[in-house]
């Protein structure tokens, strides 16, 4: 059986483990979302940022180059003036020396002889700077000036260096063959203002060209090694936003800006799980919430439940004494709600059934007793009536003889019938009952009915009820030797069998049919003709009287054989004179 | 009350075990993982190495990337064998998680290897290998591959009938022994009818190798061809062929690609230079081992592979990347 209590408990822990549940999900993937969006923004700023600080190199470069471009000399040199050669490496090294992210600048001639920032360096014999990619498209650009992708410098003899490479034309008065100027930038600046920006633990900027080469990385080595791989064709689709990307596994956020001044594209990477970096956080907050509406729940649904269950069980475990004949047990009411009603009545019904059983025991109490006294006298008026009938036609035939003996014999009957109050009297005492009775019978039927009445010695004492014998032998009589021929027989005997008073009435008249001998007793049965139930009223009535008095286990028990006659054993307590109490309140407690 | 208890018992215990989840959720992430002890004993620590200066960029990448501060060690010299033994001798008394070796030869480090692995040391060895199997993971170019690459080349280059001399650097290190093998065999495939005149031991210097080679050019009229195995023995066999101004005459091909040897390359010197990937070995020495340590299983032997360079393909986008690490823009 599952109490109220738990079936409570686990509907209301479900319920809110479900709405905690739900609620949990929705708000924490609403709130997910916008971090992921305010991330995503933020980052797009900073890209921004980054491009725009790369614009603005790129285009302060562009007027440096201008400077060198429209410079006098210059275009002097470049239209073949040596003599002012000097001026313009001073020049270069001038502007060189101020900037320490130009590695190289270099202005070629016409016919490609050089003029270094630094007089030391010398042109590497084994280049040939026309075939050079920064060459060709400067000539192509017709002088507007281009940015190389991440490139290895090797056009000074003895140096190798990653660069970036501006060159633009410098127009000569030979058309068709202008000069060209070179300034390589090292990453020092662009690494300054990606460096500048995090974007998160792990996330990186890197910047690709519009021909997809790759410009600035991190991890530029580990991508040329091919130990590291980049998604520049994905990057290269667009042009600018943000794609998610799936970086074996690990989903990561391309946002793509591009620069104005260069074509390049710059890409901030953040990694997904650290773009939602309080994701944890926002997780174990919500972990934590969940777990304390849950537990409060819990804690109310507790105090709840056992409000409404404690009362229930209380009536419940007092239902329980009552149904255990406990009729003294009462709720004590301290609720005022339904249970506290319920309880009420529950009490006033109790106190109900006790003042129904209190009236209850006191009707059974005074039925028994007048039952009692019925029973006891039933007997009188119409043995009364015959006998002073007999007593009338003995004094009329002047047998005066048999009228004194008979009327002695009616007066000690009555005597003994009618001594009020004590239902026990001494076994003695209802043994004259009956003989008298036998007297007054054996001289009404003429010596033709025979009696002999046996006792025990030291029988005398005890105590019977009375007028139990003389029912029993006068239903010997009148239905025993009286439907017999010629002269019957009554024995009487009265002795003790353990703790058992024992009288035995035996006659030999004509017996029991054996159908009949089991309906005597049987206080139901209603069916058999009027003789038979005239004739059990008065045997049912000593049983019965017995067993109200001594309760069952004592009364009445007939042995017969049809022709030969009837046994009838009278059984009660053996009780000595003056001891009766203890007989009779277990005749009470029966009777509950 | 007992009533009580038992009818809360399932409630209760669900709580508990939701607390439980949460707990072991949060220790789990507050956990960190811990920081491994890790030495790399490479065979030269001269700056002026720059193949040995090109793993340990590939070394820092790596450990910058996992967060992770390796020791470097090492001898000055690669010929001093007899102090790498000492060195990683003391490597081990130091007892690190992990060990990362280039050995200087292939018997002499042995039985230190296997001592290591006794102690528990996870050992990956990268560049040249050891007789012993102590290690759990061999990163390395395969350089009898990638002596033959260079074989097939000067083969090619001397015609079928062309006598050839081979300038090795250290006699018992794996390295030489395999490139000399390779060398073999993919000269004698290209040129059936050629000769390897024999082979030099330079110690790993660039005088010996110098004096090897200028002897040869000297006293070998019928010489036409010159291979070196590695990045100091090619310096000092193109500067004698440039000192005997025999750059037209003779071809070469060479080993690795310091500034210098591209220079030589550039200038025809040098017909071409088997390039390995020094910074890979690097990097992928302490991924390597990182794994092992982490109990993941790791590959026996990586290749990080080799590619032959020559004037034509210089300055190719790829080759750029793998001749001139991106680490020494500066």
């Amino acid at each position: 059986m599952r109490s109220i209590q738990s079936a409570m408990l686990m509907a209301f822990s479900g319920l809110v483990l479900l709405t905690v549940l739900i609620m949990g999900v929705v708000s924490y993937t609403l709130a997910e979302d916008a971090l992921a969006q305010t991330a995503r923004d933020y980052t797009g700023q900073l890209i921004g940022q980054v491009t725009q600080g790369i614009d603005t190199y790129i285009d302060h470069m562009q007027d440096i180059s201008e400077v060198v471009v429209r410079n006098s000399d210059v275009t002097a040199v470049v239209s073949g003036n040596d003599s002012v050669r000097g001026d313009v490496g001073a020049l270069l090294s001038s502007i060189q020396q101020t900037r320490d992210d130009i590695s190289l600048m270099v202005v070629l001639d016409a016919d490609d002889e050089p003029v270094f920032h630094d007089e030391s360096l010398s042109l590497n014999p084994a280049v040939e700077p026309a075939q050079q990619d920064w060459y060709r498209d400067a000539v192509e650009a017709k002088g507007r000036s281009v940015v190389s992708s991440a490139r290895v410098q090797n056009v000074v003899l003895d140096r190798y260096a990653w660069v970036l490479t501006l060159s633009r034309t410098i127009d000569s008065d030979t058309p068709n063959s202008p000069g060209v100027f070179l300034v390589d930038l090292n990453f020092r600046v662009i690494e300054e203002l990606v460096q500048r920006v995090e974007l998160g633990r792990r996330g990186y900027i890197f910047i690709v060209d519009d021909r997809g080469g790759l410009v600035f990385h991190p991890q530029q080595q580990l991508i040329y090694s091919n130990l590291r791989e980049e998604r520049i064709a994905e990057v290269m689709d667009i042009e600018r936003g943000s794609i998610r990307v799936d970086g074996d596994g690990t989903p990561m956020l391309y946002t793509v800006a591009r620069s104005e001044a260069t074509g390049w594209r710059i890409v901030g990477v953040n990694y997904v799980d650290e773009l939602l970096y309080n994701r944890t956080a926002l997780q174990r907050y919500y972990a934590l919430w969940g777990l304390v509406c849950f537990a409060a729940v819990i804690l109310v649904s507790v105090l709840i439940a056992s409000q409404i269950s404690r009362p229930l069980r209380a009536l419940s475990e007092s239902m329980a004494a009552v149904e255990q004949g406990d009729f003294t047990s009462r709720l004590e009411n301290r609720w005022h709600n339904e249970i506290g009603e319920l309880a009420h009545d529950f009490n006033l019904m109790l106190d109900t059934i006790a003042d129904l059983m209190r009236e209850n025991e006191r009707e059974q109490e005074a039925k028994r007793i007048s039952e009692l006294k019925a029973l006891q006298h039933q007997i009188t008026p119409h043995f009364l009536y015959n006998t002073l009938d007999s007593i009338i036609w003995m004094a009329d035939g002047r047998e005066f003889e048999d009228v004194i003996e008979m009327t002695s014999a009616l007066a000690r009957l009555l005597r003994l019938s009618i001594r009020q109050g004590d239902e026990l009297v001494s076994v003695e005492d209802e043994v004259e009952h009956v003989t008298s009775y036998l007297r007054i019978q054996s001289i009404r039927y003429r010596e033709s009915l025979k009696y002999d009445v046996e006792m025990e010695p030291g029988m005398a004492s005890f105590r019977s009820l009375k007028v139990i014998l003389q029912p029993i032998v006068e239903n010997a009589i009148y239905h025993g030797l009286r439907e017999r021929a010629g002269s019957g027989s009554v024995q009487i005997r009265c002795f003790r069998e353990g703790e058992c008073l024992v009288f035995e009435v035996v006659d030999d008249g004509v017996g029991i049919d054996e159908e009949i001998l089991p309906m005597l007793l049987d206080y139901s049965n209603t069916a058999h003709n009027t003789d038979d139930r005239e004739r059990s009223v008065g045997v049912r009535n000593v049983d019965e009287r017995i067993r109200l008095y001594f309760g069952g286990g004592f009364g009445l028990s007939f042995e017969s054989k049809p022709g030969y006659g009837t046994r009838v054993r009278i059984t009660q307590p053996l009780i000595p004179v003056g001891e009766e109490i203890a007989a009779h309140s277990s005749t009470k407690g029966h009777m509950r | 009350m007992t009533r009580t208890i038992k009818h809360l018992s399932p409630v209760v215990g669900l709580l508990l075990l939701v607390a439980a989840v949460v707990t072991g959720v949060f220790a789990v992430q507050f956990s960190g993982e811990r920081e491994y002890e890790i030495v790399v004993v490479l065979k030269s620590t001269n700056p002026e190495m720059e193949f040995w200066e090109i793993v340990g960029a590939g070394i820092e990448t790596a450990a910058r990337e996992y967060d992770m501060s390796p020791e470097i060690v090492g001898p000055w010299l690669e010929k001093d064998i007899d102090d790498q033994i000492r060195i990683f001798n003391d490597v081990i008394e130091q007892r690190p998680d992990g060990v990362i070796l280039a050995a200087s030869d292939y018997e002499a480090l042995s039985p230190l290897a296997d001592e290591a692995r006794d102690r528990g040391i996870e050992l990956v060895t990268i560049d040249s290998g050891l007789r012993s199997d102590a290690a759990s993971s061999f990163i390395a170019t395969d350089n009898l591959r990638a002596g033959r690459k260079a074989g097939q080349r000067i083969g090619e280059l001397v015609g079928e009938s062309g006598n050839i001399a081979l300038i090795s650097h250290i006699r018992e290190v794996a390295t030489a022994i395999d490139r000399e093998e390779g060398v073999r065999e993919g000269f004698e495939a290209v040129s059936p009818e050629g000769t390897i005149l024999g082979t030099y031991y330079t110690d790993n210097e660039i005088e010996i190798a110098y004096g090897h080679a200028m002897y040869l050019l000297e006293n070998e009229p019928d010489l036409s061809g010159l291979v070196a195995t590695n990045e100091l023995t090619t310096i000092g066999v193109a500067r004698a062929i440039v000192d005997a101004g025999m750059s037209d005459s003779v071809h070469f091909v060479g080993f690795d690609h310091s500034k210098e040897e591209i220079t030589l390359l550039e200038q025809s010197v040098i017909d071409a230079l088997v390039v390995q990937k020094p910074f890979n070995m690097g990097y992928l020495g302490i991924t390597t081992l990182r794994s092992a340590l982490a109990g993941e299983t790791v590959p026996e032997f990586v290749d990080t592979g080799s590619v032959i360079v020559d004037r034509d393909n210089l300055y190719t986008a790829e080759n750029q990347r793998l001749l001139f690490p991106f680490t020494d823009r500066q």
